[in-house]
């Protein structure tokens, strides 16, 4: 690998977490009013604070926030934060900080998505890869309309259907929530069993939704590689199937699939907004949902520039090991 | 266990209890924090407060005795109960008040009610442990009401000097649950907090049970959850695994009912489902814009309100209308009674097309071709804001408005609060609290002094200002509650306030909070109305300590 090709593309990486931690900070603030009079005006609604010192609250915290600043001048203290990981306060829930609450929500996202993820994948690639397989049982084919449909449906249309089916109807699942409301969170069994029991409906509306696609970009993919000359020099070898289907096509195959593997672990923060705010899950996506919707700007900066930043470094991964994963790639100029 | 709170879908205070920062949501901290006084705004002649609590009129002393002003309002003594005690065994001791005030005083504008103590409080004193003395900026003989009295929202929390004292009151969090904190007087204690829920149990060693005050409640254990969405609340109704939930459209907490009979509400399965709120709707306009900075076309808009109508569309008949802009609470109807006579001069309640087509052709409008009011070639359009909680009864407002000749029409925009403050709506339906026990509060919200040109922030959305009704509501200010001269100088401002009719009073607000019977017993109710059932109420307390285990 060349040395002019990391520099490149670690400098491409740099340029592109600038942008999209720009567009980032920008976006959030066309959308209209300000967070602090409206979280203010919120409360006097209800009476918690008199609504005739609203007025000197604003200015007061607006200056603490620095929301009184230019904006050019917000942006640049922005991005220097933004370099350290620090997003400053919750505008919603002063005094806490932007990066304390998306430390607390970030076990239970990853908990949740790292799984589903991963087992969509490895599900979604093994039934892909056999479905395309000429010896495969010829039944397999005919789950290709179902899984285009499940792949076409939002993950948290599934969910809510599932609520439906499973907590509601049947009661089979909890209807909401990380774990049984009045329990206490402990390191024991009961309460690991407890939380996977509330897990189920969230993380099968994500494998439901996701198996599909990559089912489908395996099958595509081992088909391709079924006609190549070595699968034909291997069977007339007279190879073992399963040796042929492990070692010469799913192997070849599967290449692209952990491309698209990188982005979604990448995404994995992200990728759960709604079917986190669908099942009561106290992750990033709820946390996420209720910044956006309560114009919280320092959580929704810390959030998305994470998500900005994990992406980024896992697409730079995959382009910087793709030439230990596959000898016929090379980055060295002929 | 109950739903409640303004956190939708999770708690984000988990590791904060300082109740004077913003950032705190109504999760427990509002049932554990006792006040010097509570007040029951629906007490009737049968029922004033809760069974075995001291209650006259309504109010209940509670770690306060009583208080007396002196003549001129301007100071004030609290006399406080003996043997009250914080969660940690501390005394409550009077200077745990001078403490409290003193830091609102000194980081004011940046905490809850800070501004307020600034503005009314010169001095305030300790002279022995169980006496505070409050000397005032201006007369003011509600100011105990005001900021001490418990009701609704509103209310000053007293904390713990031995806690606060020596923190930043603007960052301290006042939670550690290993070394106690939060600190507080109140029967129960945290003992979890989450983004999934936040769990309290009772405290035995609770100063009401040790002093023979109240004994303890029966509720072990509070388990307050997030704001969940409507159908997520009537689900966890259904299913038992909630007590009680916050207030919800009609549909649902009908379909609540109807699927699990041990589930009621205030009126119990009878319309209107639920209690008036201190918060009625009206339909506000940006009083200094043309042309509703016109008290004659806002008439003649009012002219055009069916509110029967509104009633039995909007609220499917559960409900009452309102011609005051105030809640129907027995204090205040003794207040709204003496003005019946202003209606005959200003008919509020007059629904005449007639009238209005007069008054607009009086004013130079003809109908054009659509059938609406037009005037100079521009036609008159209204696009009324609004949000959720009114989204029941402006779609009929505003085909009532279109059918008297307004091209009118509606948004629910996620920046309302800001457009109706700002004063970039020309119209709104939109509510208020205010008044619950004389009618001061709720004549003070349309002062001027709260008022700004267009263009700047207001606290005041209808942007209305009379020189003469400032002055008589400034006169409401300084006469105590019951004085005769009060509803005299209330008539006199009322007059002023119906001519120019600043905002145009719609229907009564209702909490439709429904309770679950299955464990627990006892909730308040239109027959035992000894509180309101708002779990998100300073005043819940007074709930719990009534609720009884439900015969099995």
């Amino acid at each position: 690998m060349r040395r002019s090709y990391v520099v490149g593309r670690l400098l491409q990486f740099v340029v592109i977490l600038w942008g999209a931690a720009t567009l980032n900070f920008f976006i959030p603030r066309m959308a209209p009013g300000d967070p602090v009079r409206t979280r203010l005006l919120m409360m006097s609604r209800s009476g918690s604070i008199s609504q005739q010192s609203i007025e000197e609250m604003v200015k007061a915290y607006d200056q603490e926030f620095g929301l009184d600043l230019p904006l050019p001048v917000q942006y640049v203290r922005y991005l220097w934060d933004a370099m350290h990981l620090e997003f400053g306060y919750s505008l919603s829930q002063y005094p806490a900080k932007a990066l304390n609450l998306i430390v607390a929500a970030l076990p239970w996202t990853i908990g949740l998505l790292l799984v589903a993820t991963l087992f969509a994948f490895a599900l979604g690639t093994m039934l892909g890869a056999v479905m395309a397989w000429p010896k495969a049982p010829r039944a397999l084919g005919y789950m290709i309309a179902p899984l285009l449909t499940l792949s076409s449906v939002p993950y948290y249309l599934l969910g809510l259907v599932l609520v439906y089916l499973f907590s509601i109807s049947q009661r089979i699942f909890p209807l909401s929530g990380g774990y049984t409301t009045g329990t206490m969170p402990t390191w024991s069994l009961g309460f690991v069993i407890d939380v996977a029991h509330h897990a189920i409906l969230p993380a099968l509306s994500i494998i439901l939704a996701a198996v599909g696609f990559w089912a489908l970009g395996m099958r595509g993919m081992m088909v391709t590689t079924e006609g190549e000359d070595y699968m034909i020099m291997a069977e007339a070898k007279g190879l073992p199937d399963r040796w042929i289907f492990f070692r010469y096509a799913l192997r070849n195959a599967i290449l692209p699939q952990f491309t698209s593997l990188a982005i979604a672990l990448g995404a994995v923060v992200s990728g759960s907004v709604l079917v986190e705010v669908v099942f009561g899950l106290p992750g990033i996506g709820t946390l996420l949902y209720k910044s956006i919707t309560g114009s919280d700007f320092f959580v929704i900066y810390g959030i998305v520039f994470i998500i900005i930043f994990a992406i980024a470094l896992a697409t730079l991964i995959i382009d910087l090991v793709y030439p230990l994963l596959d000898p016929r790639i090379s980055y060295r100029s002929t | 266990m109950g739903v409640g709170g303004e956190a939708p879908q999770q708690f984000s205070d988990v590791a904060m209890h300082n109740p004077f920062l913003p950032g705190i949501s109504r999760s427990g901290y509002q049932v554990v924090m006792e006040p010097l006084f509570y007040y029951n705004a629906y007490y009737t002649d049968a029922v004033c407060g809760p069974t075995g609590i001291q209650c006259k009129n309504g109010e209940m002393p509670w770690i306060g005795t009583d208080y007396k002003f002196s003549n001129d309002f301007k100071q004030v003594t609290v006399n406080l109960r003996n043997g009250v005690e914080w969660s940690d065994g501390q005394p409550f001791t009077a200077n745990d008040i001078v403490f409290t005030v003193k830091m609102l005083i000194d980081n004011a504008p940046k905490l809850n009610w800070s501004t307020d103590m600034k503005k009314w409080v010169k001095d305030v004193t300790a002279p022995d442990a169980s006496t505070v003395q409050f000397t005032l900026t201006d007369p003011n003989p509600r100011f105990i009401f005001s900021y001490f009295t418990f009701h609704q929202d509103v209310g000053v929390f007293v904390v713990p000097e031995h806690i606060f004292k020596g923190q930043d009151a603007q960052k301290f969090t006042n939670f550690d649950l290993a070394k106690g904190l939060p600190v507080v007087t109140g029967p129960y204690t945290m003992v979890y907090s989450d983004p999934q829920q936040k769990i309290w149990d009772r405290r035995d060693n609770w100063w009401g049970a040790k002093t023979g005050f109240h004994p303890l409640p029966s509720p072990e254990r509070l388990i307050f959850l997030p704001g969940y969405d409507e159908a997520k609340q009537v689900e966890l109704l259904i299913n038992n695994e909630a007590d009680c939930a916050l207030s919800m459209q009609l549909g649902n907490i009908k379909a609540a009912m109807d699927r699990n009979p041990k589930i009621t509400s205030w009126s119990g399965t009878n319309p209107p489902y639920g209690y008036v709120d201190w918060w009625p709707t009206g339909l506000g306009f940006n009083d200094m814009k043309e042309p509703f900075n016109d008290p004659d076309i806002r008439h003649a808009i009012n002219n055009v309100i069916n509110r029967d109508e509104i009633v039995k569309i909007g609220y499917q008949g559960a409900g009452e209308s309102t011609l005051v802009p105030y809640p129907g609470f027995p204090a205040l109807n003794a207040y709204t009674k003496g003005i019946a006579d202003l209606f005959e001069k200003y008919p509020v309640d007059d629904f005449n097309l007639d009238k209005s087509t007069k008054m607009m052709q009086s004013k130079g409008y003809t109908k054009d071709s659509g059938g609406f009011w037009s005037k100079d070639g521009q036609r008159l359009s209204i696009v009324l804001i609004t949000f959720n909680v009114e989204q029941d009864v402006t779609p009929v407002v505003v085909q009532q408005l279109r059918k008297g000749g307004f091209d009118a029409s509606f948004k629910m925009p996620s920046n309302f609060g800001d457009l109706i403050f700002n004063g970039d709506a020309d119209a709104y339906v939109f509510g208020h609290g205010g008044s619950v026990q004389d009618p001061y509060f709720t004549m003070r919200l349309y002062q001027s002094a709260y008022n700004a040109p267009i263009g700047q922030p207001a606290s005041q959305p209808y942007r209305w200002s009379n020189e003469e009704y400032d002055k008589l509501v400034d006169q409401m200010g300084t006469v105590a509650p019951g004085d005769p001269k009060l509803a005299d100088l209330f008539h006199s401002a009322m007059e002023i306030w119906l001519r120019e009719l600043p905002d145009i009073p719609l229907v009564q607000f209702y909490h439709r909070n429904p309770v679950n019977t299955t464990y627990w017993d006892n909730w308040p109710d239109e027959k035992n109305p000894y509180i309101n059932s708002a779990n998100w109420h300073r005043t819940f307390e007074l709930v719990l300590l009534s609720l009884k285990p439900a015969a099995a």
